[in-house]
């Protein structure tokens, strides 16, 4: 019986290494084709480059890649922080505080979840706040429409941490904003990386909002930029596939680093129940 | 000392303040411009036009198609993923060895952006060397135009939103699997149950809490979809495989600014209507709210 059930097991892996060739075949087409030259690059297959170009990738630097890059940096490494901390005080209060108010709130909070970015209407209200085109505007809509599911999150995570621990310091006179720093902020530390990471993806990864959002080219940020360099160079496969790697190192990178991480905020909202 | 005073409301207000100005006010008082004769050519002095434009871009076919295509896409990338998900997820928990190796494979793509996805599929499905066409060139068969008309373009946009999500799904289900007590598992196998039986009485029941999150999640995931369609057809050929984000930004293109924001109104009634259908549906999403 025993036997039979490795030997299924053997069998089951088997299967899964030739499915996984579903989702290794494109990448790997994609980057042995980001080292072609533009005819080899065309049959977009994945058989080894007669010659390798790397300079395909300085190509694609100097189209504006360095510029996109700042941009994308720049908004990320601010919205993430503005979703963060603006979710995390706004589910201390909510989760703590627990009255019908605070019900409520979280009710239409989470309905922001559901609810699609409306982009005329945002464009219109950030032009007549004279934050339209800018980086700061884009980031607080990021921050807006980020901040139900990690507040969803957080306040989650807030309300497994006990009560007790508050009513101590509060005896040691700590309220408010010393109270959230002393106890609620340290235990809070992993919660607040996984919904960093996330946040981090989405913002780097989000192509629609900027599309919306950003007005002059130099403000763009990479996704905008690839998309753009892909309208003009579609068929320059090698070119669009060395900009497809550059753009997708960030995130891969943060992966393999933060794989604990990603994978505890992906699962964290689902799996619970 | 009371609770209001430990947790004074002072705290919340940036964060209510941002949300409110940004995302409250463009999504409610900000669809007033769905009733107006708001265009590229006409930005002041807006008359109100009652319910013309919803009426218009409906009668235009350009809503029903939307429609159709926005709950194609949400549907079976739902159905495929959730499916695919349980299976790779039911096979990765049992005795594997390489488990960590495929584990990591499976999920890379879901890190990837809708863009890069987009291209990347752009390049699977293209007409001269693409790889679906050089696979059915090796069986024989001639080139399909796959993103030239309706249904083998709805058809690539589905593949490639599955691939990208497959390994999601797997690592979720995989985790509630792996949260099921071998205590359980243990006590069935003692009362002789057979492997069928402990899936379907035991890990079943026990998982279904994470299932049905993942499947809300993926449906308005799925609704929403824009950059994928966008990167692969831009809602083309004609307006064949629009969905709502598309369409939008598409009536945004074309001048028509009062029709778009319509066309979000629509896309908000539906969106709302289908999680509050499926919330009603399994009741348990309670639990993990």
């Amino acid at each position: 019986m025993k036997k039979k059930r490795t030997f299924a097991n053997r069998i089951l892996e088997i299967i899964l290494w030739l499915f996984s060739i579903v989702t290794i075949y494109p990448m790997l087409m994609v980057v042995l084709t980001s080292f072609k030259n533009k005819g080899e690059a065309s049959y977009l297959n994945i058989s080894l480059p007669s010659e390798w170009h790397p300079e395909n990738y300085l190509a694609v630097l100097e189209k504006d890649f360095v510029q996109s890059l700042f941009n994308s940096v720049f908004i990320t490494f601010v919205s993430v922080l503005l979703i963060t901390s603006l979710s995390a005080f706004i589910s201390f209060i909510i989760a703590r505080r627990d009255t019908r108010g605070c019900r409520i709130a979280y009710k239409i909070i989470t309905l922001g979840i559901i609810a699609p970015f409306t982009a005329l209407p945002t464009i219109q209200l950030l032009q007549k706040l004279g934050l339209y085109g800018g980086r700061i505007g884009l980031c607080l809509v990021y921050a807006a429409l980020y901040l139900p599911f990690t507040t969803m999150m957080l306040s989650g995570f807030i309300k497994g941490i006990p009560r007790e621990l508050d009513e101590a310091a509060v005896m040691d006179g700590a309220v408010g904003w010393r109270l959230f720093v002393k106890v609620v902020l340290p235990l809070l530390k992993p919660a607040l990386a996984t919904t960093g990471v996330l946040n981090f993806m989405w913002v780097w990864n989000e192509l629609q909002i900027p599309m919306y959002l950003l007005n002059s080219s130099a403000k763009w940020t990479l996704p905008l930029s690839v998309y753009n360099f892909y309208g003009q160079f579609s068929r320059s496969w090698n070119l669009v596939c060395a900009d497809v790697v550059l753009v997708s190192l960030p995130v891969i990178l943060v992966y393999i680093f933060a794989q604990k991480w990603v994978i505890a905020g992906m699962t964290a909202g689902a799996v619970k129940g | 000392m009371n609770r209001k005073k430990i947790y004074p409301l002072y705290m919340a207000i940036i964060p209510a303040i941002v949300f409110i100005i940004f995302f409250i006010i463009p999504s409610t008082v900000g669809y007033y411009y769905a009733f107006t004769n708001w265009s590229a050519a006409r930005t002041d002095h807006l008359k109100f036009v009652g319910l013309e434009n919803i009426l218009s871009i409906i009668q235009s076919a350009k809503v029903p198609v939307a429609f159709a295509n926005t709950l194609i896409y949400a549907v079976v990338k739902t159905i495929m993923v959730t499916l695919l998900g349980f299976v790779f997820a039911y096979i990765l928990n049992r005795e594997i060895k390489t488990r960590t190796a495929l584990r990591t494979i499976y999920f890379i793509p879901s890190v990837f952006s809708c863009l890069v996805v987009g291209l990347i599929f752009s390049a699977v499905f293209q007409t001269r060397h693409g790889t679906a066409n050089s696979i059915l060139n090796l069986l024989g068969m001639a080139n399909v135009q796959w993103l030239g008309s309706r249904g083998t373009a709805v058809f690539a946009i589905c593949v490639a939103e599955v691939w990208r999500n497959v390994g999601y799904a797997i690592i979720i289900t995989l985790a509630g699997m792996q949260s099921v007590s071998s205590d359980y598992i243990e006590a069935g196998m003692l009362d002789g149950a057979s492997e069928w039986q402990l899936f379907r009485h035991i890990t079943l029941p026990l998982i279904m809490p994470t299932v049905n999150v993942n499947i809300l999640f993926s449906m308005i995931y799925g609704l929403k979809m824009f950059d994928l369609i966008y990167v692969m057809t831009g809602g083309g050929p004609g307006n064949a495989t629009e969905s709502f984000g598309t369409l939008m930004m598409n009536e945004m293109s074309a001048g028509r600014y009062a029709q778009s924001v319509a066309v979000n109104l629509v896309f908000t009634v539906l969106l709302v209507i289908v999680s509050m259908a499926y919330q009603k549906f399994s009741a348990r999403w309670e639990t993990v709210e």
